[in-house]
């Protein structure tokens, strides 16, 4: 128990920048057809893409996977032109095994990052008083149970124990001489349970899948703000401690996907997937403070459910090769007004691709690149820090994974 | 497999480094007006005043310097300023005396609380010496010009009891014959700013209505009288015409309420503070008054008697009344009712608010009838009382914190300049169907805080 509390907290320390808070690279096959697989069993990673799908896996398998996110985040500002964001590269991972306990019975467990952000401006830029940094991290570890019920019906589920940490700073209008102000940065982390189920059906070549992941409320206690370059002038006049303790928490939102895969013959696959993602969970961020009510804040997010598509085809090449792509789509969840440099998000295109060779007895490897490309976003009557412009993003994920099965 | 890999790698390597996502940058335009000389006539406002003092540090953060800088984004051409020597600047206190720019400092004050002090010390008297052969100036905004002065040979005159040694030091011609309208044209304007008359009310009202307003305009009036609204038509109106000649294109603004400056506000009527031991106190000892825990009016003294007498809404109470005084001493209470140059009464208020409308009048109807643009910074800072956002920061019309006006409370920061480059901005682009971007009002500095 012991090793095992070990691993898990050097996996967390290690774990989980992701882009845009919702990571959809959950198992590298997946991330090559458009992001979901609701409907297919490939791999272990169907621990979370629909655990009620282990029990058609087959074998007790193992599948790694691990992704590199490069952003490229561009804001042209209405005062003086263009602003890149750092380049502030994402490492999101997952780990996932089945076993078969009977016929009937499946278990598994996976270890994934399922949302987390890792954005970060120059300290000197215009929107410092908004944002400079913004970081989640997120580890959550998820045991499954499958039950098939009948030779097409299997259900599946299981509970969410859910770790993440968060990362804030910006500048503080505080001056002590005319080119500086002060800086503010929030740390805290907390834990959280949740739970997934979902069903799973095989007619023949069509299979279908339905998979429920609920909110987890992350429960941040006694974080640690800092207040630096606070002049003392300021610090009277705002009531800024050095630092202090503070709470709050943090959603990870429900998400509904639902996907419908064919085998148009032994080569050829497609997948179909709709996904809901509740962000509506995510209205406003509270942060208060144990013994400074005055720095206590809400700060608006206004965040709606939103919907994504993806379409995936699976191509056998030869025994040992096949190969992968897909498009998708993501409607975004921040409404107009409240579209924050922390957190620029838009309408995005997904385009993908991927590749898998196997090598020999039971084990293979994935590969995957994708491409989130973000609606150019007009952002022009911005309410909570009336800070507006035009964003740009792309990320560009490139995901590696093994497999083993025995 | 290990070549499928590296084609994986390097297919990657050329997508990520490949794509860049910057903006093309949007093109400035002048639109039909022709910002190459630009020069901008006014007073305190105008001059880049601050913190009780003209000093080299705020000038350049002066309004027009703000705006002159956008301007030649496009087209615009070098701004002149006459700046002062670097260092404390020049001021005159109420008394008259040569003083430096206010520090703040952390002091205890008589509660032996902490608190932000304002301190002045002896002023630079070397920024007197004449600089008018350096000119000439693209900044002609001179502290405490009224409107009628701009047009007065005396103004610039060294020695002379009517000359403003803010302008006789920077006059073309500080013996004989130069003005500040005249001075004026000297950099051959193509474009010009034009905001006047806040010193034809502000002087009265931060001395307490030490001054008339009359209705005589053959009079000249007092430093301390508002300008006539007659007089006021009459000189606004001719200045504006000769800036305006031969079609020449600018901008005018309008005059602020001085309920929306600190100066006035920062202080409010029923700024007595009891508590119910010290109201009880008081209550025993002064007949015909009632006071409560909490808030209460304070009591002044009514001028030319030995009365006093509660003030009401809409009175005000000025931020040069002394600190400690009303902190620690009783000053406020019956024992010690505030003297009148601290206050401005009703008929006071009712006489600034009458100026204020009249000018603003007058300022709307000229503008439209030459076909100006108009800043209506009146407007700006009626807003800015409820606290506005910009990029993340609040700013507001209060004092120090988070307040776009300086330490003396009466006159704008270097981002209160800034907010209001940007309504010349707006109101330029608007009439003139330019595209100059505004500025980032957080790149300038807020008050300094010690």
């Amino acid at each position: 128990m012991k090793r095992w509390l070990c691993t898990f907290l050097l996996l967390a320390t290690v774990s989980a920048n992701g882009e845009g808070f919702r990571i959809n690279n959950q198992g590298v096959k997946a991330t090559g057809m458009g992001g979901y697989e609701a409907a297919l069993a490939r791999d272990a990673s169907t621990v979370y893409f629909n655990p009620a799908a282990m029990v058609r896996l087959g074998h007790n398998k193992l599948t790694a996977g691990a992704n590199v996110i490069f952003p490229r985040i561009s804001y042209l500002n209405p005062f003086d032109g263009n602003v890149d964001m750092d380049p502030a590269i994402s490492l999101p991972f997952n780990i996932y095994g089945v076993t078969r306990l009977n016929s009937r019975t499946s278990f598994g467990v996976g270890i994934y990052t399922p949302f987390g952000e890792n954005i970060v401006w120059d300290e000197n830029w215009s929107g410092r008083f908004v944002t400079i940094e913004n970081r989640f991290r997120s580890l959550f570890i998820q045991p499954v149970l499958s039950y098939s019920l009948n030779d097409k019906i299997a259900i599946g589920g299981g509970p969410i124990f859910g770790w993440s940490a968060m990362k804030r700073r910006f500048a503080l209008d505080v001056s002590s001489t005319s080119a500086s102000n002060g800086f503010a940065e929030y740390k805290n982390a907390g834990t959280g349970i949740g739970y997934t189920a979902a069903m799973h059906f095989q007619f023949l070549k069509l299979s279908a899948g339905i998979t429920y992941h609920s909110a987890v409320k992350l429960k941040m206690k006694n974080g640690d703000a800092t207040f630096s370059d606070v002049s003392a002038g300021g610090a009277i006049l705002e009531g800024i401690p050095p630092s202090s303790a503070f709470n709050t928490n943090v959603h990870s939102p429900a998400s509904l996907d639902a996907g419908l895969a064919y085998d148009i013959d032994n080569k050829i696959q497609l997948s179909l997937n709709v996904s809901n993602t509740f962000w509506s969970v995510l209205d406003e961020s509270v942060v208060e403070f144990t013994d400074h009510d005055n720095l206590n804040f809400t700060e608006q997010y206004k965040y709606e459910d939103a919907f994504s598509f993806s379409l995936g085809a699976n191509y056998t090449y030869t025994e040992k090769t096949v190969f992968r792509a897909g498009i998708g789509l993501t409607k975004s969840h921040v409404p107009d007004n409240y579209l924050n440099p922390a957190h620029p998000d838009a309408d995005q295109f997904i385009y993908s691709a991927g590749i898998t060779c196997l090598a020999n007895s039971g084990l293979s490897f994935d590969f995957s690149i994708m491409v989130r490309d973000y609606k150019s976003r007009l952002e022009t009557g911005n309410i909570p820090y009336n800070f507006n412009g035009n964003y740009k993003n792309t990320l560009y994920i490139a995901g590696i994974g093994v497999n083993y099965e025995f | 497999m290990n070549s499928d890999l590296r084609l994986l790698i390097i297919t990657f390597c050329i997508l990520t480094s490949g794509c860049k996502n910057s903006f093309d940058e949007p093109v400035v335009s002048r639109g039909s007006a022709d910002f190459t000389s630009y020069v901008a006539v006014g007073g305190y406002y105008t001059s880049g005043y601050a913190d009780g003092a003209l000093y080299y540090d705020m000038q350049q953060y002066s309004f027009p310097s703000i705006l002159a800088s956008r301007l030649a984004l496009a087209g615009g051409g070098n701004f002149k300023q006459p700046l002062v020597n670097p260092g404390n600047g020049m001021g005159y206190d109420k008394n008259g005396t040569l003083v430096s720019r206010i520090f703040l400092s952390i002091e205890n004050n008589c509660r032996g609380e902490q608190e932000i002090a304002k301190n002045q010390i002896s002023g630079d008297a070397s920024n007197l010496s004449w600089i008018g052969p350096s000119g000439p100036f693209n900044n002609m905004g001179v502290p405490g010009a009224k409107v009628f002065n701009l047009f007065s040979q005396e103004f610039g005159r060294q020695g002379n009891p009517n000359a403003n040694p803010f302008f006789s030091r920077f006059a073309s011609d500080n013996i004989e014959s130069s003005t500040v309208i005249d001075d004026a044209q000297l950099v051959n304007p193509t474009f010009f700013t034009f905001w006047i008359g806040i010193e034809d009310i502000f002087i009265y009202a931060r001395s307490g209505g030490k001054g008339v307003f009359l209705t005589d305009t053959n009079t000249v009036p007092g430093t301390y009288d508002i300008t006539p609204v007659a007089r006021f038509q009459t000189s606004y109106q001719s200045t504006l015409s000769q800036l305006a000649k031969n079609n020449r294109k600018g901008a005018v603004a309008s005059i602020p309420d001085i309920e929306n400056i600190p100066f006035f506000s920062a202080i409010p009527f029923n700024g007595l503070v009891l508590t119910q031991q010290e109201a009880d106190d008081l209550n025993a000892i002064s007949a015909g008054y009632t006071f409560v825990a909490g808030s209460n009016p304070f009591v002044v003294s009514s001028p030319g008697t030995s009365n006093s007498r509660q003030l009401g809404p809409g009175e005000l109470v000025l931020m040069s009344i002394p600190h400690d005084s009303l902190l620690c001493y009783g000053l406020g209470t019956p024992k010690h009712p505030i003297p009148d140059q601290y206050i401005l009464d009703s008929a006071e208020v009712t006489n600034i608010h009458n100026a204020t409308a009249a000018y603003n009048a007058i300022i709307t109807s000229s503008a439209s009838t030459i076909n100006l643009a108009f800043a209506d910074i009146n407007f700006l800072l009626k807003q800015l009382t409820k606290t506005v956002i910009f990029n993340g920061t609040t700013l507001n019309t209060g004092y120090l914190k988070n307040s776009i006006f300086s330490s003396d409370g009466l006159y704008p920061n270097a981002r209160g300049n800034a907010i209001i480059a940007n309504a010349f901005i707006r109101a330029i682009n608007a009439k003139y169907m330019s595209t100059l971007p505004e500025v980032d009002v957080n790149s300038y500095p807020g008050n300094i805080l010690p």
